[in-house]
């Protein structure tokens, strides 16, 4: 039997007519089954499909017009031929009309039958092949449309949930990572705390509810809590679905925690942003107070500097003008220094006139006193006469020293004084001297050292040195005591020569030396010696300068003998002899 | 060996003791108190050793040189001059030339004799 050449109902109360059909239809290779009346019909039928029923319509029991209509509602697929005596044909139009395929009068040959079997399986088929048709077509464009449904949905980064009134029917994988919870533990469970407590209420639910109505969006944001208690904070749509009842809901949920936090943190930032804007206002207007209170102190100590300014222009007019009386008064000082300056050389001028003068004055008287004191002394016998003629005489010639050495430095006061300069043999020169002064040097038994280099030459005035000298060694002789030394030396030195006469006598104070070159000073006032006129060391200071030289004194103290020294210019003695002279 | 002399100044002590020092020594001194004096016993025909102060009233010792040269009486005579200043450089330029000596006072009476006895040996 091939089953796929379709498989046929016979059902008929007549036996005979079962049997024959279904052997022709067997033959023919088609599966076949019977029945022998209505009811049996539909309970075969419930058993399996068949393609194709022939269903006599007279039959006792339940009648196949009877049962058509159950038939057709039952089996839709199955094509029912109606099989009909000739004088039924009005019950078998009706039967068309009730949805039956065909309907054939019996008797009918094979060939009939395999005829109307096979157009009727073939119909069918078509039916068949066009519903099949339909549904793949449908199924296709289902299919494609759950695919890109269904990619969407899984794609979406929100947690979508379908809700069957509040109770949660489906949902996408994505509610596991928002949530925490899996699908199994969600689906089946009341949605209520998928939006958290506080909105989950029945309050919410009529919300939800009423704001849906009509097919609106309900949109929101609000904080939920996860399965780990964790709360997050999530943005929410919830549609309704149209036309159910109960109602269902779409619900798709976006966890914006990280869009919350962002958007914390934006405030914060910003909060701190502002903060920090306020403290800088604040850290500004210090600042700026404290400019301002800068510029006042500026302003007051420019103020302060203006008004010292002013005193010190004030002071500094005073002082030009003290200045200019300073000036008048030093000008007319100046006048009276030059007049008095003038009457001062004047005066010296008129002294020196005037002591020149009086020295040639007091000559001439001395001039019979000094030569007739003599010749009375000779002539003079008696002894007490004698002895006051030889004190006259001696004041006499104290008198004649002074007056000379009075001259004398008046003389070297003039600026015309005759100087003639030679080569001069220093250490003969001294040995001169010193020859006159052989007799006190005896009496006083003073040694004398002449360690004047003999080859030293010096360049003076013959005359004069001999004086200096004259007047220094009789005043280091002075005041050497018996038994003294007088050591006398000189010193080359390139264009000079420095001379030093040198004793072991009573010495000098420091104030002593500061004036022993001045005119009548006498180093001790309390002796009245009639050797000493207390000139000699001002001739002497007063012939060194005019040679361009230069005397001064030094002494260890009282006691401890001194020493002069004078600086002479030297020769050319050295100078012939370094150029292969002989010398003198 | 002439042992005429002749001292003219105004200080009669000068004068004196001129006389006193040289007339024991032997020498015949004529005494006067100005130049003019001095050219009257020029006149006279004095011849020896004349003994000039320059300082003097009147007609001064460089004067009466002058006057002694121009009255043509110089020969046979030697003039000392008696100073107790510095020469006058220019008066010595111009007459120095007509005198032998220069003395200063206050003198030596030694020297003068010494100095008198020989300008007379020279006039001899």
């Amino acid at each position: 039997m091939d089953k796929d050449k379709g498989a046929i109902l016979v059902v008929d109360d007549e036996a005979p007519v079962r049997d024959i059909v279904s052997r022709m239809l067997r033959s023919k290779g088609y599966e076949c089954a019977i029945a022998s009346d209505g009811k049996e019909a539909l309970d075969v039928m419930a058993k399996r499909d068949f393609d194709v029923l022939l269903l006599d319509i007279k039959m006792p029991g339940l009648s196949g017009i009877e049962v058509l209509p159950q038939i057709i509602a039952g089996h839709p697929d199955s094509c029912v031929i109606m099989a009909t005596a000739v004088v039924d044909l009005q019950a078998a139009v009706e039967a068309m009309k009730l949805g039956a395929y065909d309907y054939l009068t019996k008797p009918f040959s094979l060939d009939t039958l395999t005829m109307r079997v096979e157009k009727a399986l073939e119909r069918k088929r078509l039916v068949k092949e066009n519903r099949d048709y339909r549904i793949r077509l449908a199924e296709q464009a289902l299919r494609e449309s759950e695919e890109q449904y269904s990619a969407l949905v899984e794609n979406i980064a929100d947690a979508v949930f379908r809700l069957a009134d509040k109770t949660i029917s489906w949902c996408n994988d994505r509610v596991e990572e928002i949530y925490g919870y899996t699908k199994n533990e969600l689906i089946g469970k009341d949605s209520s705390f998928l939006l958290s407590s506080d909105i989950g209420t029945p309050e919410f639910a009529k919300l939800v509810y009423n704001a849906t109505e009509g097919g609106h969006c309900f949109r929101g944001t609000t904080k939920t809590k996860r399965k780990d208690e964790t709360l997050i904070d999530v943005e929410f749509s919830v549609s309704r679905f149209p036309g159910k009842d109960p109602p269902e809901f779409i619900a798709v949920v976006r966890d914006i925690t990280d869009r919350r936090v962002a958007e914390d943190e934006l405030k914060k930032a910003r909060d701190g942003l502002e903060i920090r804007v306020k403290q800088r206002t604040a850290e500004l207007a210090q600042a700026n107070e404290e400019l301002r209170l800068e510029i006042e102190e500026r302003r007051r100590a420019e103020e302060a500097l203006r008004r010292n300014a002013e005193q010190l222009e004030m002071k500094n007019n005073e002082l030009t003008e003290t200045r200019r009386e300073l000036s008048a008064l030093n000008e007319g000082l100046e006048r009276k220094v030059r007049e008095r300056t003038a009457e001062v050389e004047r005066l010296l001028v008129q002294k020196d006139a005037f002591i020149s003068q009086l020295g040639h004055d007091l000559k001439t008287p001395l001039t019979p006193l000094m030569a007739l004191l003599p010749v009375l002394m000779k002539r003079e016998q008696d002894p007490k006469s004698r002895e006051l003629l030889s004190v006259i005489s001696q004041n006499v010639n104290y008198m004649k020293e002074l007056v000379i050495k009075t001259l004398e430095l008046a003389r070297l006061s003039r600026s015309d004084a005759a100087m003639t300069f030679d080569d001069i043999e220093l250490s003969r020169q001294v040995q001169n001297v010193l020859e006159e002064s052989k007799t006190i040097l005896e009496e006083k038994r003073i040694q004398v050292e002449n360690r004047i280099d003999e080859e030293i030459i010096v360049k003076a005035d013959s005359l004069r040195l001999r004086e200096v000298l004259n007047n220094i060694i009789s005043n280091a002789v002075k005041f050497t005591p018996q038994n003294g030394t007088l050591t006398i030396d000189a010193k080359h030195e390139t264009d000079f020569v420095t001379v030093s006469v040198r004793d072991t006598g009573i010495g000098m104070t420091a104030e002593q030396i500061s004036h022993i070159f001045d005119e009548f000073y006498k180093a001790d006032p309390s002796r009245h010696e009639l050797a000493s006129t207390g000139l000699g060391l001002s001739i002497c200071k007063r012939i060194v300068e005019k040679h361009g030289g230069k005397i001064w004194a030094s002494s260890q103290g009282l006691g401890k003998g001194s020493t002069l020294f004078f600086i002479l210019r030297s020769g050319n003695g050295r100078t012939e002899r370094d150029y292969g002279g002989k010398g003198r | 060996m002439r042992k005429e002399i002749m001292v003219v100044d105004d200080d009669p002590s000068i004068l004196f003791t001129v006389k006193e020092l040289l007339e024991p020594a032997g020498y015949k001194v004529v005494a006067v108190s100005s130049g003019k004096e001095c050219l009257t016993e020029m006149g006279k025909g004095f011849k020896g050793v004349i003994l000039m102060d320059i300082m003097m009233p009147g007609m001064d010792g460089w004067e009466t040189v002058q006057e002694i040269v121009d009255g043509g009486y110089l020969g046979g005579n030697i003039i000392a001059m008696f100073t107790a200043r510095d020469i006058d450089d220019h008066k010595m330029e111009s007459l120095g030339r007509y005198v032998t000596d220069y003395i200063t006072k206050p003198f030596d009476p030694e020297e003068l004799i010494v100095t008198i006895r020989e300008y007379s040996r020279h006039l001899a």
